[in-house]
């Protein structure tokens, strides 16, 4: 019911963030290019089609995997602040689309392979750091993931200190999070590996449930703790790494989003999953077509929007709820 | 009336340390409720995890239901063992049925949502832990004892042969620690369910359990019933304090008084 409804309010979405624009163009021409194309002019086919549409999809393709891989961090390590830009899983992954890019490898195939690996090795660094025989100590993975987060940071910074003028600019937006490049074709990547990621990750949406109460605890109860966890980080490594190498650095999703679906809804992940995930999406494609509307004609980087809200609202967030914060 | 649960000359230790448990025999009847006494290190929680296969014995063997708890998946052992552990924190808020409901995990496959039959156990293990009305409530809402029996009511639903309980009433207060006891002991006779409670409380737990089993250094050193096992000497070999024991002129029952 609820993901029914989030899915109607996604498309509603869709729909309003294709009429917004620095181009006018009213809500019956969007229609109009979806159902009779002969009574539109070419270029506002092309403006719907070519440049807006690709450029939602990937949004709400970022928005969906980086909010669940949110979600899934925050149950494994039973940590509010845990999400794939803490643990430093985004800026892995940044990281390698960046190596991948110097190499000279294009944006088809090459990039999201190197950023795949970027957040694979990432995690596992994050693992190695703060493994301790058989668990992890979830705020030493925190502390590991900020440090492997700054490091690679700094790394791409010296890339971009070091790279031509005009390949400078287009990385500082990328690295705020940029959709102003997006292509249906990147969708047409993502699109799979997040709808199976998002079903082999809601397999493990009991597991994680019990997880809430410690590992010991989940394993009194029958979970195969160790190939959960290894799944689990796996999976959203692979989706969050895609997604990141196609849109940059995009924070905060990962946060905001889980946290208000277990405001509203409790902390069942079976139903959380779902609403996160589809929430991500709607959150991201609002924040897009605000990034490209406010200062129109010219775009804000994704990210600065996310930040933007997404800071105060932390804030409001920590402060209504002291310490208690998952409590309720 | 098989053994529900028994340890053969089980030995155990971590990595190269020295040995945490030793020799350790005994059987656990089906229907049977066991204390497991000794001092801090003596190797009672070793003992609890050796017993649902967390850890795997170095010499000797667990065995559940006549079988080695080797040969048990993790799945399979959580249908036959079931854990209460000291205290439980929960990093996320549910409600105390959903809470339960989670003993259910071990009977469900990947897709599946717990159905009419699982929600009709859990509510069974709430009404019998007597917790059925915080059963909407979030479990941070409730007091440390409330959450105990909750816990066990989780236990419960795991619908178990055996129970391991590892210091269940140790942050809890006098009145709760008894009420503990007795639901444990009620468990133990109406169901059938197979106990072995590993405490501090000495008093109490001679005059709940069947038998008394006394850890020290890692061995066991006595086994028998209360009134065979609690004595001054054991006391006194077993937690090096000097000790009363006379009996409770109530209940019968040993009475342990610190000199």
């Amino acid at each position: 019911m609820v993901s029914l409804a989030l899915t109607l309010a996604l498309a509603a979405a869709v729909l309003v963030s294709l009429v917004c624009g620095t181009a006018k163009i009213s809500f019956m021409d969007v229609l109009k290019v979806f159902s009779d194309e002969s009574q539109v002019k070419e270029a506002t086919r092309l403006i719907i089609l070519r440049i807006r549409l690709p450029r939602i999809f990937l949004a709400g393709l970022a928005g969906f995997t980086l909010s669940l891989g949110g979600l899934v961090f925050q149950g494994l390590l039973r940590n509010p602040l845990a999400d794939p830009f803490v643990l430093g899983v985004s800026s892995g992954a940044a990281f390698g689309a960046v190596v991948g890019i110097i190499l000279g490898f294009s944006f088809g195939l090459g990039v999201p392979v190197f950023a795949f690996l970027g957040a694979v090795i990432t995690i596992y660094l994050v693992f190695v750091i703060s493994g301790r025989g058989m668990g992890v100590e979830s705020s030493t993975a925190i502390l590991a993931g900020v440090i492997v987060n700054a490091f690679f940071t700094a790394v791409i910074m010296f890339f971009i200190a070091t790279s031509s003028e005009d390949r400078l600019h287009s990385m500082l937006f990328w690295l705020y999070g940029d959709l102003s490049q997006s292509r249906i074709s990147y969708s047409v990547i993502i699109a799979p590996v997040a709808v199976a990621g998002f079903f082999l990750l809601y397999s493990f949406s009991r597991h994680l449930n019990l997880l809430a109460a410690g590992e010991e605890s989940a394993l009194h109860l029958g979970v195969d703790v160790q190939s959960a966890r290894v799944v689990c980080f796996l999976v959203v490594s692979l989706m969050v790494g895609l997604a990141v190498s196609f849109t940059g650095l995009i924070g905060f999703v990962g946060l905001i989003v889980p946290h208000l679906a277990r405001m509203i809804f409790g902390s069942d992940n079976r139903l959380l999953m779902p609403v996160s995930a589809l929430g991500g999406a709607l959150f991201l494609i609002a924040a897009d077509t605000a990034a490209r509307t406010v200062m129109s004609p010219s775009e804000l980087p994704v990210g600065v929007i996310t930040a933007f809200l997404g800071a105060p609202f932390f804030i409001y967030l920590l402060k209504a709820r002291g310490s208690r914060w998952a409590r309720r | 009336m098989g053994a529900a649960m028994s340890f053969e000359k089980v030995g155990f230790r971590y990595e190269d340390r020295m040995w945490a448990l030793k020799d350790i025999s005994f059987q656990a009847e089906q229907g049977e409720l066991i204390g497991i006494l000794g001092p801090n290190g003596s190797g009672k929680t070793t003992l609890l995890k050796l017993g649902n296969g967390l850890i795997r014995p170095k010499q000797g063997d667990v065995f559940l239901k006549e079988k080695s708890v080797r040969s048990y998946s993790r799945l399979h052992i959580a249908r036959e063992v079931a854990m209460v552990p000291q205290e439980t924190h929960f990093h996320f808020t549910f409600s105390v049925l959903e809470v339960v409901l989670m003993g259910r995990f071990p009977y469900l496959k990947r897709f599946q949502f717990e159905g009419e039959r699982d929600i009709k156990i859990a509510q069974g293990a709430l009404e019998a832990t007597h917790s059925i009305e915080f059963a909407n409530r979030s479990i941070h809402e409730l007091s440390g004892g409330e959450r105990q029996r909750v816990l066990i009511a989780r236990a419960l639903a795991q619908e178990p042969s055996v129970m391991l309980l590892d210091e269940p009433t140790t942050f809890l207060d006098l009145k709760f620690k008894k009420e503990i006891f007795e639901l444990i002991s009620w468990l133990v006779r109406s169901k059938g369910i197979t106990a072995i409670v590993v405490s501090h409380d000495i008093e109490l737990a001679s005059k709940y359990c069947d038998r008394i089993i006394m850890l020290k250094e890692g061995q066991m050193v006595f086994m028998g019933s209360p009134h065979e096992v609690i004595t001054s000497e054991s006391i006194k070999h077993v937690y090096d304090c000097a000790a009363v024991v006379d009996q409770n002129p109530v209940t019968g029952a040993p009475r342990v008084s610190v000199i």
